[in-house]
Parts: C-alpha cells; structure tokens; sequence
C-alpha cells in the first residue's frame, strides 16, 4: 500500500516571518560581489601584477649585467638580495593597493551606491568592516601570489641565485611582510574613504600619507636640529613597511620587526577607526 | 505601519523638517505630497536611518529601522534611482543586495523579470534611463517581497506603461495588507494611487487625511452656467452665501447654490440656459490652496 505522504515540514512558529536575515558573512559575501563586479578592481589587480612581475624582472637584469667582481654573498645575504627584487615594486603598488581600498569607498558615495549598502545594512559599522575585510584579503593574497610568481621569474637570472626557501627568515618572512604591508595600505585606503568620503580628496590624503610624506622628509638636511624630522619619519607607514621587509626604509631610521608591525597596524586602526566615527555620526 | 513622533531635522541654519508626526497604517496607500524641498525625502531618509533626527523619533513595526535583524525583507526602499554604482550591471547589483540577507539567486531573476529588466539585467547602471534606474530601483527594493514600501518618486521618468504598473503594484501591495508610503509632487498621480494623503510644506505637516476628505475640506464645488441672460439669472440667485463670478460674456460660476436650485430658478423665470455644470474640486486645487504659501521655490505668474 502506498500512502502519499505530504512533505515533512518544520512546523515554524506563525508569523517568523521570511527566512532571510541580516549577517557579516553574508555582507562579508556581499562586498566580495561587488568588488570582484568591477572593472577597476580587476585593473588594478592586473597593474599590481604587471608592475610587480615587470620591476623584479628589470632589476634581476641589471644584477645580472652589473659586471665586475660579485663579493662572496652569505646565503641570507644572497637571500636578501633577492627578496629585494622581488618586493622593491612595491614603492609603485602601494599607491595601488591604497588606491583599491578608497576608491572601494568612495566610489559608492559618489554613485548613490552607499544609500543601498547602508539600508540593507542599517547599523553600518559591519558593512565598513566587511569591506576592510574583503579588500584586505583581497590584496594578501594578490601580493603573495604575485611576489611568488616574480620570484621564480626572476630567480634564475640573478648572480647570486635564486631564493632559498630553506632559509624562511630571509625568504618566505619578508616576502609575507610585504604583502601584509600592501594589505593593510589598502585597508587605510578604506578608512581614509570613509573618512573623507570625496574620491580625490581620500586618493590625494592616502597618496599624500604612503607615497608624498616620505619622500618630502628627503628634502630635510641630516643636521641636528631636524634630526626629529627623520626620526619621526620612520613612523611613516611605508617606511616602517620597508623596515619590515627590507630591512631599511625610504626615509627615516629602521625600525625592529616588533615596532615596524605596531607602527602598520597603528596607522591602520586610526584610519578605520576615523572611518567609523565619521560613519556612524554623519548622514549618508 | 510607519510612526513618526515629532520628527525634526535641521541642516545647519536649515529647518528641513520641522516637528513632523505622522502615522502609516497598513492595508492603504499613504501619499506624501508636497512641493520640492517640502521635507518629502528627508523624512523618508530619517525612517530609514539615512538621516539621523534633530529631535523625535520614527518607527517601522514598533522598532527603529536601524536595529531591524533583516531590513530588506521588513522594509522595500526606493529613495532614488541613482542609489546604484555606475560601473557594476543591475544584476550584479540586485546580487550583492540579496547576498547581504541570504536571498536566493532565484528571487534576483525574480525581480528582475518582475519589474522588466530582463533585456537589460547585464548592462552597467551607468547607462540607464531614469526609467530603467527606476525600475531596478523598484526591483531593490522587492527583493526581500517587504511588507513596508517606501517610495520616493517611484513614478518619476517612467514611461506610461512604467506609471501605470506602479501604480497596479501599490494598489496590489496595500490591498495585501502591506504598508506603503509614497511621495510625488505629481497630485494628479496621487489622486489615482493615495487612499490617504500627507501634504507636507516647509518641513511641516499640513494635512494628514483621506484624499476624499481633503478634496471636500480644501475645494468648493461650484456650478458653471452659460446663458443669454447669465447676468439677469446671477441677480436672481444673488443671497447670502452664493457668490458668483463673471467668467466670460454669458458664462458665470456660481457657488454656493446647487444646480438644481439654478435650474429651477432659470425654468421659474423663463431664462433659457445653454450649460449647466456642476464642477467639484480636484486633488490640485486642494493642493494648491493648502501650499499656497508654503512653496519654498515660487514662481511668478507669466
């Protein structure tokens, strides 16, 4: 015998409404739909690339060209020299990776877009976070990808060969180093948007912060009495990155892992958090 | 159902809103009439949590719009067409919308064969008319099929067909039972679609009531009659509370008096009439006697 037996259904309580809800993976979800729908994040994506590849490639050359007599390179300072290679593109990508991060932003206040992200998701601090959090993983793992690419293209044509990956201190460290450098430029790049909300003011006050100031600090004489110009400008952001990565910055004195990393990620919550106070006290 | 308690909002030295209560009941269609700058869309951005009050409060359900768990399916907005990046195409879109609350793909395709963008859910909003942001506008603000709509202008830039769906889908969604608020400053658009109006000027409520209501309170219904003798007939009817008013040679407008009282009166006397119309007001002159001074941006007459 056979009985129709209707579907089981969950007996829900009247009146629970719809099924949907609000939740941050779901706008985590939702951020990555729309910064992998636009066309400017694909190039942007496609020059950090092109530039990253292209620089470690030009300068593996004139290692390889430079001639003369090589002195004996310990395996870590062989190893430096090809991180620096590697990670020396970085000087251009980070205007990128701060230009990503903004222009995430602002481009969805000078659209309108932000009234629609903002009544989907009303109590706005979470849809700040998840765009932090999408453009930051975003930019990780496009930097360890690409970085890992021009290694291996540029590794056979260095002198003093390519990366020894044996040696992790002085190969995969520095190479992740950089690439969380670029990440969290791009997260200022975020905070600044929100902060400031007007696309070439946020692009011109991150451009300013990363690229502008350290070079400005060059026009400083090394006297005495600007010495607290120089040692202030190791704070910069991208000179404590360089510090990390490099070993010595732009500008500036080099900073030991531990402050280089509280100096990046200092700079990255006062960004953030300036973008949430603005956001939650502002109109949208 | 939409309340709002003495809602105020002031931009700067600007009062944009000044002590607004209002409330939103379901099952009908509330209008929010007004002219430009008239506080329309601030008061919608402030229900939203767009706007944050001066003073006062609103609420959606008895809660405020920002501590709702899942705002697109409680309430469906539409504050303007341009609420949408210019780069990304209207299903990208409605995508990452519905992506926020968990709504499947399928009520994406949904909305947008609802609201008849197929032909053009690929393309970048950058393109788009006015009518077709409206459109995708709408099909935002459907996503989560809301039992709340709010509506700034939805008909603004539709073309005919476009106003008249509008129009079907509203009257559809209150007899639902939902709860829909929409503005225009198109009166002869609300006089189709409101069962209740909100007129508002400079920022304040002027008139909180069924448009039927409003039309009787705000207009006199006067009766145009064309005769030989118009003058002759016009002394006759001359008493208290009838005026009359010389509109051309033989054709005058009497109120006050109904237009079988003239008939009889014009058949008694042996005057001939050539016209005999009762006129009622409409939504307009309603309108206009109740904004007469509250128009922040006025004209001239030509």
């Amino acid at each position: 015998m056979t009985t129709a037996l209707a579907p089981a259904r969950p007996s829900a309580p009247a009146h629970t409404g719809s099924p949907y809800r609000l939740s941050f993976p779901r706008l985590v979800r939702s951020e990555w739909i729309k910064f992998t729908s636009l066309r400017s994040t694909w190039w942007s994506i496609a020059l950090v690339a092109l530039l990253s590849i292209g620089l470690s490639l030009l300068m593996a050359v004139s290692f390889a060209n430079f001639g003369g007599d090589l002195p004996a390179l310990s395996a870590e300072e062989a190893n430096r020299q090809a991180v620096q290679v590697v990670v020396f593109s970085t000087v251009l990508t980070q205007l990128l990776a701060v230009i990503l991060g903004t222009i995430t932003v602002t481009g969805e206040y000078s659209t309108g877009m932000i009234r629609s992200t903002l009544t989907a998701a009303p109590g706005r601090i979470a849809a700040l976070f998840a765009k932090a959090l999408v453009v930051a993983v975003t930019m990780f793992v496009t930097s360890v990808i690409v970085f890992g690419i021009a290694a291996a293209v540029s590794g056979p044509l260095l002198p003093t060969g390519a990366l020894d990956f044996t040696l992790l201190d002085s190969s995969l460290m520095p190479l992740l180093a950089a690439a969380l450098y670029l990440s969290l430029v791009a997260v200022m790049g975020v905070g600044l948007g929100f902060i400031i909300r007007n696309g070439p003011g946020a692009l011109a006050a991150g451009i300013g912060l990363v690229f502008v100031a350290p070079i400005i600090v060059m026009f400083f004489p090394q006297l005495e009495s600007f010495q607290w110009i120089h040692d202030a400008a190791s704070y910069l952001p991208s000179n404590a990155g360089q510090s990390l990565f490099l070993g010595t910055p732009m500008t500036g004195v080099p900073l030991d892992t531990l402050p280089a990393l509280v100096t990046l990620a200092a700079w990255t919550l006062a960004a953030v958090a300036g973008g949430i106070a603005v956001l939650k006290t502002r109109d949208a | 159902m939409i309340v709002a308690e003495n809602l105020s909002k002031t931009f700067g030295a600007k009062q944009a809103v000044q002590d607004v209560s209002f409330t939103v009941q379901p099952g009908r269609v509330t209008g929010f009439l007004g002219p430009n700058g008239a506080g329309k869309s601030t008061t919608m951005r402030m229900i939203v949590g767009l706007d944050r009050p001066t003073r006062g409060n609103v609420t959606v359900n008895g809660r405020s719009y920002t501590g709702l768990h899942s705002p697109l399916t409680e309430v469906g907005v539409l504050l303007d067409a341009k609420a949408v990046h210019t780069g990304r195409s209207a299903q990208n879109h409605l995508r990452a919308m519905a992506a926020t609350h968990g709504i499947a793909r399928s009520r994406v395709q949904e909305v947008i064969d609802i609201t008849g963008l197929s032909s053009v859910a690929g393309k970048r909003a950058g393109g788009f008319s006015l009518g077709m942001g409206q459109r995708l506008g709408i099909a935002a603000a459907l996503l989560g099929d809301p039992h709340t709509l709010i509506l700034d202008e939805p008909v603004n830039g539709l073309d005919p067909e476009g106003v008249l769906w509008v129009r079907r889908f509203v009257r559809q969604a209150a007899s639902d039972g939902k709860t829909v608020l929409l503005s225009s400053h198109l009166m002869s658009e609300m006089a189709l679609t409101a069962d209740h109006i909100i007129v508002l000027g400079r920022g304040r409520v002027l008139a909180d009531a069924p448009v039927d209501d409003l039309v009787r309170a705000w207009t006199r219904a006067t009766v145009r009659v064309r005769s030989p003798r118009a003058i002759e007939l016009a002394d006759h009817l001359a008493r208290d509370g009838v005026a009359v008013t010389h509109v051309a040679d033989g054709v005058v407008d009497v109120e006050g008096a109904p237009a079988a009282e003239i008939g009889d009166l014009a058949a008694a006397r042996g005057i001939a009439l050539h016209e005999l119309t009762p006129t009622s007001g409409t939504l307009e002159d309603a309108y206009l006697s109740l904004t007469g001074d509250d128009v922040e941006y006025k004209t001239k007459d030509i």
